[in-house]
């Protein structure tokens, strides 16, 4: 069915894409791009919180007032600073002069506490600040006025709480950071975006009389279909490669975070390449039914974009309402970044891997029957 | 005796290079075929020219000849097999320039002569050679001239000495010396051997190049006839000479009835002087009266005109 010209026709393909400057951009600077641009933008909301940055203005500066500062410090939700210029103060908590004194005096109105909070500051974090100051000065005060000297330890123990992230049907997921996200999202997104240059070679080959050149010279369908399989995947080979070194390179280096494995590499090798089948059969389903190559890069670009927008490349799936949740999972890109974020934290099974894998697999077999059966009706 | 007979049709079919015995071809959701019984032979050495208004079917018939399309009924034979077998023995050149304009004219027939089975160090210089590209194989095919593109087009199409060479409108768009070179170059082949199928809208360049062409309408083949085989006596007459000259003409070979009245044939020698005289009898009748070497130009138009199907 295949012979042995597939060979010479993937190595047309790949000399042709590497003489395409702009098919190149799009298949490995845009993805990256997009890798460092959102993994350092979505820093701040998905990585690991480092603390509402609080500068603490201690007017009254005696034992109380220290004590509070210690207590402060051990709050994790905080990140203390000594610099009221310091960019990184969102607020300022200033304990006023004759704090001490007033508490002393059993008289709570004078003993102030103001808290000056960025107004860029979101909501939560500023509700969340407020109750944690007001939960470490409230202990502070029923420490040391409410409880009979050595009972301490038995009236402030506090709860074990036990927090986890879950996904919609409770099983438990580990949040990826932001490169943990972008990496693989852009990687996917780029391995789909394949479609531009792949749709354009095949329309023009259609429209030059290539085809026709190649179908008289004996080529067959499934030469064409293998020669442009092999390119295409070794491309996405390349693609995965770059983003990875991206993610452990570039990204640290610009102040993001780093990208690891948790995983095994092996079932992340086997994501990319279901992902890699899935991403050509796509493509060459839509070459093969567009007419122009306007068409083909408006129809295929305009799929990838949706399938990314609803299978969370843009938008973490986690993030979105319930309802967005669930269609999320229509979209193949969805099944691939579930099963690389799970290998990447280190969360997921090799049974999860391999039903993410196996359902690629199968989308693009059929993507590529399809294309076959297309392609062998449509005259060259 | 039998195998006289066998070896006998074996040669036959050996230069029949190209074999139509009645195609037919519909295209889903066409009510009129693209192709209606149209029968067709070539033999190598010639250079057969197609001709037709757009939509004619003259790229049906190139595709099917290709084997790049099965008619709906009929049959196909090159070199007296199925053309799907034969690839190797027939050579296209589309109408658009089917190459690479990012690869080099090496590349761009290094890459076909192995897909041919072929093999680019034998195939490609012979190729260049014959289409006068030699100093241009290291050059990118898309910055060569109009006439040198159309040139590595047909370059393309000559890789591996293919017997059948199906050439559609090779010659568009380029300058008078190109065209001239790649003429010669064609007729060069057929010289040595090629059976050429040759489709174009430049008439001229198909009466200097052709010896028969055929005439394709509305999937209908209207004629398939030689010219320049011989002198072509062309008469016209009114009166009692028209209806004279339908008796006259019509057993002549090559006759043809160009309008009413109006007759083109190719007569014998031995058969002049008794025309002449039939002639002159009624030379008060006669209007037109030309003795020269055929021209497609002319019958073309007239076949066109007459709508006469085979």
């Amino acid at each position: 069915m295949i012979s042995p010209a597939w060979w010479l026709l993937a190595r047309r393909e790949a000399a042709l894409l590497l003489r395409d400057a702009h098919g190149l951009a799009v298949l490995f600077l845009m993805p990256v791009t997009f890798v460092l641009v959102m993994s350092l933008a979505l820093q701040p909301t998905l990585d690991e919180r480092v603390g509402i940055g609080v500068y603490l203005d201690d007017q009254d500066d005696t034992e109380l007032s220290g004590r509070l500062r210690a207590e402060l410090e051990d709050l994790e939700l905080l990140e203390l600073t000594a610099d009221e210029a310091e960019a990184q103060a969102q607020a300022i908590l200033r304990i006023t002069e004759g704090f001490e004194d007033a508490l002393l005096a059993e008289d709570l109105e004078r003993a102030g506490l103001r808290l000056e909070v960025d107004a860029a500051l979101p909501a939560d974090s500023r509700a969340l600040l407020t109750i944690g100051v007001q939960q470490v000065a409230g202990r502070l005060v029923v420490e040391e006025f409410l409880i009979p000297p050595g009972e301490a330890g038995d009236w402030v123990t506090e709860l074990p709480l036990q927090t986890v992230t879950t996904d919609p049907e409770g099983r438990e997921v580990a949040l990826p950071s932001a490169v943990e996200q972008n990496v693989p999202a852009w990687l996917i997104f780029g391995m789909f975006f394949a479609v531009v240059p792949l749709s354009g070679t095949v329309i023009r080959d259609r429209d030059r009389g290539m085809l026709a050149r190649f179908r008289a010279a004996g080529v067959g369908a499934w030469d064409l279909m293998a020669s442009r399989f092999a390119t295409y995947g070794l491309v996405n080979l390349a693609q995965a490669a770059c983003m990875v070194a991206v993610g452990i390179w570039l990204v640290p280096a610009l102040g993001g975070g780093q990208f690891t494995v948790q995983g095994p590499w092996s079932a992340l090798l086997v994501m990319i390449l279901a992902t890699s089948v899935a991403a050509v059969g796509f493509a060459l389903l839509v070459a093969m039914i567009c007419r122009t190559q306007l068409q083909a890069v408006a129809t295929g670009g305009a799929v990838t974009l949706l399938m990314a927008a609803i299978g969370g490349i843009m938008v973490p799936a986690f993030a979105m309402p319930p309802v967005m949740q669930e269609l999320s999972r229509l979209s193949p890109l969805n099944w691939a970044l579930d099963g690389m974020v799970s290998t990447i934290t280190g969360t997921g099974s090799w049974n999860e891997v391999a039903g993410h894998a196996l359902a690629l697999v199968t989308i693009g077999l059929i993507c590529l029957i399809v294309a076959a059966m297309v392609f062998r009706r449509q005259e060259p | 005796m039998a195998g006289f007979s066998r070896k006998q049709a074996h040669a036959t079919a050996m230069n029949t290079a190209l074999e139509l015995s009645q195609i037919s071809h519909r295209f889903p959701g066409q009510e009129r075929p693209a192709l209606d019984s149209v029968s067709l032979s070539l033999e190598r050495g010639v250079i057969l020219g197609l001709l037709g208004p757009n939509g004619a079917g003259k790229t049906t018939l190139i595709r099917i000849a290709c084997g790049l399309l099965t008619p709906g009924h009929g049959q196909v034979r090159v070199l007296g097999r199925a053309p799907a077998e034969m690839r190797r023995h027939i050579g296209m050149v589309p109408q658009g320039l089917a190459f690479e304009p990012d690869f080099t004219v090496y590349e761009n027939l290094a890459l076909f002569a192995r897909l041919r089975g072929g093999e680019a160090s034998r195939d490609v210089p012979r190729a260049l050679e014959q289409t006068g590209l030699e100093g241009l194989a290291g050059q990118r095919a898309g910055r060569l001239s109009g006439g040198q593109q159309r040139r590595l087009n047909l370059a393309l199409g000559l890789l591996g000495e293919p017997t059948l060479l199906i050439l559609d409108e090779p010659t568009v768009g380029i300058d008078m010396a190109s065209r001239e070179l790649m003429l010669a170059r064609i007729r060069e082949l057929a010289t040595a051997g090629h059976a050429i199928l040759f489709t174009s809208h430049y008439l001229p360049e198909m009466s200097a190049l052709c010896e028969r062409f055929a005439v394709l309408e509305e999937g209908h083949l209207l004629s398939d006839a030689t010219v320049d085989s011989g002198p072509v006596l062309e008469v016209a007459g009114k009166g009692r000479l028209s209806e004279l000259l339908d008796e006259l003409f019509s057993p002549l070979p090559g006759a043809r009835q160009l309008a009413p009245g109006h007759w083109s044939a190719r007569p014998e020698v031995e058969a002049l002087p008794e025309l002449m005289r039939q002639l002159a009898s009624h030379a008060g009748e006669l209007t037109r009266f030309q003795w020269g070497s055929g021209n497609i130009e002319r019958d073309y138009r007239a076949h066109l005109a007459r709508g006469v199907r085979q």
